[in-house]
């Protein structure tokens, strides 16, 4: 299955409805996880089937809005999961004693979690001063940034530091438009040498005017990447710009060529 | 021509804009350096298609 067909099945309205009921179900896991950090307990079960009458809110809004939004031709990705988070968050609203007050920690369950969660700070201490305080935060954090920085300049950008170091100092790297103005150039020369054959019996005339067509496309080609990099629009630019190399370069083959023929005929 | 003086030549034009530029006591800018490549380029496709168009015209000419 190529990735425009995938794109497709995850667009038909049946897996934008899964979509919004996941949505729900997302909404439904974070609740449980909050209630459960504060102190509070709630199983899935209890969330979804004690407070049955909030799971038919959810579904029911669901499929009212699932409705809704294909009629008013807004179904889509954004407005699936949103319209399917706030359908479970909505159904909280039902009863004050329903499943919002089942989520809702006591105090006791949160003087509890309190409790426990200072037990755990003195257990945590403990390990770090076991560990004999090799890594700590402010010494992990700029072994963090070093390794990234590291990682960045020579993995990804393949050793080019490297490169950068070792190779001559004068040596500059050409900014993109000079990359362009030369490739301007490379077709200005490519037709004056065409001219020149072309004159010289070296290549006929259709051939000539064939090259005259082809150096034309190569020329709106670098147009257009000039036009991206007017807007800022890099990778587009450097793209096009690479492409129109690729054809300089076949054309400059076969002039050359021509014009080796043209200086020793036999 | 050889390929060299043809880039002599093309280069030559681009170091006159470039001079043009010193003169006035300013560096020249990117736009300027294309628009300069794009005039030599237009200069010579016009050379191109006016030998094109004379030997279609009359090939007996070459």
């Amino acid at each position: 299955m190529s990735a425009e067909e995938l794109k497709e099945l995850l667009s038909t309205p049946l897996a934008l409805f899964i979509l919004m009921l996941g949505a729900s179900f997302g909404s439904a896991v974070k609740q449980i996880i909050v209630s459960r950090n504060a102190g509070g307990y709630i199983s899935l079960r209890e969330y979804f089937f004690t407070h049955w009458p909030e799971t038919v809110v959810m579904l029911g809004t669901n499929i009212g809005a699932f409705i809704g939004l294909i009629m008013t031709d807004a179904l889509n990705w954004a407005s699936a999961l949103g319209v399917g988070y706030a359908a479970n968050d909505a159904a909280d609203l039902l009863t004050k004693k329903g499943r919002s007050d089942s989520i809702t920690p006591t105090i006791q369950q949160v003087e509890e979690r309190l409790e426990q969660k200072k037990e755990e700070q003195v257990i945590r201490d403990e390990l770090n001063k076991n560990q004999g305080g090799f890594i700590r935060p402010g010494f992990l954090m700029p072994l963090c940034c070093f390794l990234v920085i590291v990682l960045n300049t020579f993995a990804l950008n393949g050793c080019a530091a490297f490169d950068k170091y070792l190779s001559a100092p004068d040596q500059k790297e050409q900014s993109f438009a000079e990359r362009l103005r030369d490739a301007y150039l490379a077709v200005a020369s490519a037709r004056r040498v065409g001219d020149i054959l072309v004159q010289a019996e070296k290549i006929s005339i259709k051939d000539g005017r064939n090259l005259q067509r082809q150096l034309n496309v190569v020329r709106d080609a670098l147009d257009v990447a000039d036009e991206y990099r007017k807007i800022g629009n890099v990778p587009n630019a450097e793209s096009k710009l690479a492409a129109t190399l690729l054809i300089l370069e076949e054309l400059e083959t076969y002039l050359k060529e021509q014009q080796k023929l043209q200086e020793n005929p036999t | 021509m050889s390929n060299e003086l043809i880039a002599i030549s093309i280069m030559a034009e681009l170091a006159r804009t470039l001079l043009l530029a010193r003169q006035q006591n300013r560096d020249i800018t990117d736009e300027e350096l294309i628009a300069a490549a794009k005039g030599i380029d237009d200069k010579a496709r016009e050379a191109f298609e006016a030998t094109l168009q004379r030997l279609e015209n009359n090939p007996s000419n070459r």
